[in-house]
C-alpha cells in the first residue's frame, strides 16, 4: 500500500454529470471514482471509447469540476491555479493555433504557465530538442505531420517543468514508428523523475511502459493497481513445441490446453506448471525432439476483456 | 515583474490579434470600407455645396459599419472556435482563470478593431486633406477639427461596445445567434430616440411604457453616432464628451464582466 506521502493525485468519491437536450437534463458519465496515482509512476488508464477517460482527465487537469467528490492535486484542489501549475496536459488529438509556429506557440503556453520571457526563451530549446523538433522551431504548425504536433503538444506540456504529466491519448492516430518514437519519450520522461498519467485504448502500449494501471468502463473504475498483481493474476500456462511425432500420439501422451500442427512441427499448451514436468517427459519418451518451452504470461487484453465481461 | 494576469492577457490577446489578422474575412471588410470611399469622394465631386463634408458624413459611415462588422463577426466566433477546436482546454489546464483568459481573447478582438479604425481613419483624413487641398480648400480647418476627433473616437468606442456585447451573446448562443442578437440590439439602440418618440406619441399606455423601457435599458448607440455634429462642426461640451466616453466605457465593462460570470457557469 502507498504511503500518503508517495500520492501526487486523489480523486475520491468523484461522480460526474453533463447537461444535455432540451430539458438539459443531467446525464451521468463517471460513478464513484475513486483513483490514487503514485508519485514518479507511470500510470496507464485504460478504458474502450466513450467510458469516461477524458472526462476523468479534464477533473484531473483542473478544466471541469465534478459534480460530487474530490480531485487533489499534491494536496490542493485540481481547480485551484496551484494544483495547475504542477501539470503538464497533452490532449486527445491536440489541435493548436495554427498560424502559430512551434516557438510562438510555446511562448504563448509559458506566458499561461506564468513563466517570465527570460524562462521561457531559455526554456524553449531544451523542450524542443527533448522532442526532436529544433529544426522546426520556426515552421507554422499548419505544416506540422501528426506526429510533430503530437510532439510540439508534449513539447508545450513539458514547457513548465511540471511534475506531472497528463497525457490523453498520446500516441493515437500516429504510425508505428511515431508511436515508438512517443513511447521511448514517455518512459525518457518517467526516468528523469516524472510522474505520468495516460490514457489509451491500445493495450500494448500500457502493458510495455506503465507500473500502475487502471481500468474504466461506462464510468467506473473496473479494477486498479500495480501492473505486476494484474499480469499474476491469470492462469500461467507454457507452451511447448516439439516434433518427430504424429499429432495423434501426442494427445495420447498428455491433455493439452490447445495443440496444432505448425510446418516445422507440433505446438502446444500445457494448462499447469505441474504439468509441464510430466508432459516432457512423455513427449522426451516417446521419441519427440522437444523444440522450445515458453512460459506465457496473460496478456493485459485477455485481463481487460475479463473485466469488460 | 508584471502580475501574472497582465502577461496572460497579453499573450492570449495576441495570439487572438494573429488569429483574427489572417481572417479573409477581414480583409473583405476592409475592402467594403475603401468602396465606401471610393462612393464617398464620387458623391463629393458631384457635390457643390460643402463637398468636404459630404465626404467625411459618408467616410464616418464607412468606418462605422466596418468597425461593427468586424466586431459583431469576429466576436461572434471569438469563443466558439476555441472551444469548437477545444483549444481552449489547453489554456484552461494552465493556471489562468476563465474571465482572465476571456478578457485576452477581447483584447486581441480589440487590437483588430482599433487597427481597422486607425488605419481607415488616416486614409479618410488623407483622403479629405487631398480633396481640400485639390480643391483650394484650407486643410487644416477640414481635417484638424476636435469634433471630426472625437466623432472618430466615439465610432472606435462604438465599435469595442458591438464586441463586447457580442462575446457576452456568444457565451450563451451560437455564434450566427450572436450574430442576429447583436445587429437587432444594434439597430434598437440607434433608434432610442425614435423609440421614446413613438411611447409620447402613443400616451401613457402600457406599449408606451415598454417602448420606453427599451429605451432606457438597451444600450443607446446613438450617442456614438456623429450625426449633424461633423457635418456642421458643432463642437461637443467637455461634459457631453465626457459623458459618452464614460457611457461606452461603462458598458463595455458591463458586458465583459456579465461574460466573465457566465464563462465561470459554462461547460466546456
Amino acid at each position: 500500500m502507498n504511503q500518503p506521502q508517495d500520492i501526487i493525485a486523489e480523486i475520491s468519491g468523484t461522480s460526474q454529470s453533463f447537461r444535455s437536450g432540451f430539458w438539459m437534463k443531467r446525464i451521468p458519465v463517471l460513478h464513484n471514482v475513486t483513483l490514487r496515482i503514485p508519485r514518479r509512476s507511470v500510470f496507464g488508464f485504460l478504458g474502450a471509447n466513450g467510458a469516461g477517460k477524458t472526462t476523468l482527465i479534464h477533473l484531473l487537469v483542473g478544466i471541469r469540476k465534478p459534480f460530487e467528490g474530490t480531485v487533489r492535486i499534491n494536496g490542493h484542489d485540481a481547480a485551484t491555479p496551484e494544483a495547475r501549475a504542477l501539470i503538464g496536459y497533452l490532449p486527445e488529438r491536440p489541435y493548436f493555433h495554427e498560424h502559430l509556429t512551434g516557438s510562438q506557440l510555446l511562448r504563448y503556453f509559458g506566458a499561461l504557465s506564468g513563466m517570465t520571457p527570460e524562462q521561457i526563451t531559455a526554456r524553449i530549446p531544451e523542450v524542443l530538442t527533448s522532442v526532436g523538433l529544433l529544426q522546426a522551431a520556426g515552421m507554422e504548425l499548419r505544416r506540422y505531420s501528426k506526429g510533430m504536433l503530437q510532439r510540439i503538444g508534449i513539447a508545450q506540456a513539458l514547457l513548465h517543468n511540471p511534475e506531472f504529466l497528463v497525457l490523453d491519448e498520446p500516441m493515437s492516430g500516429l504510425d508505428p514508428v511515431g508511436r515508438k518514437e512517443i513511447r521511448e519519450l514517455i518512459l525518457r520522461l518517467s526516468h528523469e523523475g516524472r510522474t505520468i498519467f495516460f490514457s489509451s485504448h491500445v493495450i500494448p502500449d500500457v502493458e510495455t511502459i506503465c507500473d500502475e494501471v487502471a481500468l474504466i468502463q461506462q464510468g467506473r473504475i473496473i479494477t486498479c493497481g500495480p501492473i505486476g498483481n494484474f499480469l499474476a493474476q491469470g492462469d500461467l500456462t507454457t507452451e511447448v513445441a516439439f516434433s518427430g511425432i504424429s499429432l495423434a500420439q501426442a494427445e495420447k501422451i498428455a491433455t493439452f490446453q490447445s495443440i496444432r500442427e505448425m510446418p516445422d512441427g507440433i505446438r502446444a499448451t500445457v494448462g499447469s506448471q505441474d504439468a509441464v514436468q510430466s508432459t516432457l517427459q512423455g513427449l522426451l519418451n516417446s521419441g519427440a525432439r522437444v523444440l522450445w518451452v515458453t512460459p506465457l504470461r496473460p496478456s493485459l487484453e485477455s485481463l481487460f476483456e475479463k473485466g469488460t465481461q | 515583474m508584471k502580475p501574472h494576469w497582465i502577461n496572460v492577457v497579453r499573450a492570449t490577446g495576441l495570439v487572438t490579434f494573429r488569429e483574427i489578422l489572417r481572417d479573409k474575412l477581414l480583409y473583405n471588410i476592409v475592402l467594403f470600407a475603401i468602396l465606401v470611399f471610393g462612393a464617398a469622394l464620387l458623391a463629393a465631386q458631384l457635390t457643390h455645396i460643402q463637398p468636404e463634408r459630404l465626404l467625411i458624413d459618408l467616410g464616418l459611415s464607412g468606418i462605422a459599419i466596418s468597425g461593427g462588422m468586424i466586431a459583431i463577426l469576429a466576436g461572434s466566433g471569438l469563443l466558439h472556435r476555441e472551444v469548437e477546436r477545444r483549444t481552449i482546454h489547453l489554456a484552461l489546464s494552465r493556471p489562468v482563470s476563465r474571465p482572465i483568459f476571456l478578457l485576452g481573447k477581447f483584447t486581441g478582438l480589440s487590437g483588430i478593431i482599433a487597427l481597422n479604425w486607425l488605419l481607415l481613419s488616416a486614409a479618410l483624413l488623407a483622403m479629405t486633406a487631398i480633396f481640400a487641398a485639390a480643391s483650394g480648400m484650407n486643410i487644416g480647418t477640414v481635417i484638424f477639427s476636435p469634433t471630426l476627433f472625437l466623432a472618430l473616437i466615439f465610432l472606435l468606442m462604438q465599435s469595442l461596445l458591438l464586441g463586447s456585447m457580442t462575446v457576452f451573446f456568444s457565451t450563451f448562443s451560437t455564434p450566427s445567434l450572436s450574430v442576429i442578437f447583436s445587429f437587432g440590439i444594434y439597430l434598437v439602440g440607434v433608434n432610442t430616440a425614435e423609440l421614446r418618440f413613438a411611447a409620447e406619441k402613443i400616451g401613457p399606455s402600457l406599449p408606451a411604457s415598454l417602448l420606453n423601457g427599451l429605451a432606457l435599458v438597451l444600450p443607446s448607440f446613438e450617442r456614438f453616432a456623429p450625426g449633424t455634429r461633423v457635418t456642421y462642426d458643432l463642437p461637443f461640451g467637455f461634459q457631453e464628451a465626457a459623458g459618452i466616453f464614460i457611457y461606452g466605457l461603462a458598458l463595455i465593462s458591463m458586458f465583459l464582466a456579465a461574460t466573465g460570470l457566465l464563462i465561470r457557469k459554462r461547460e466546456i
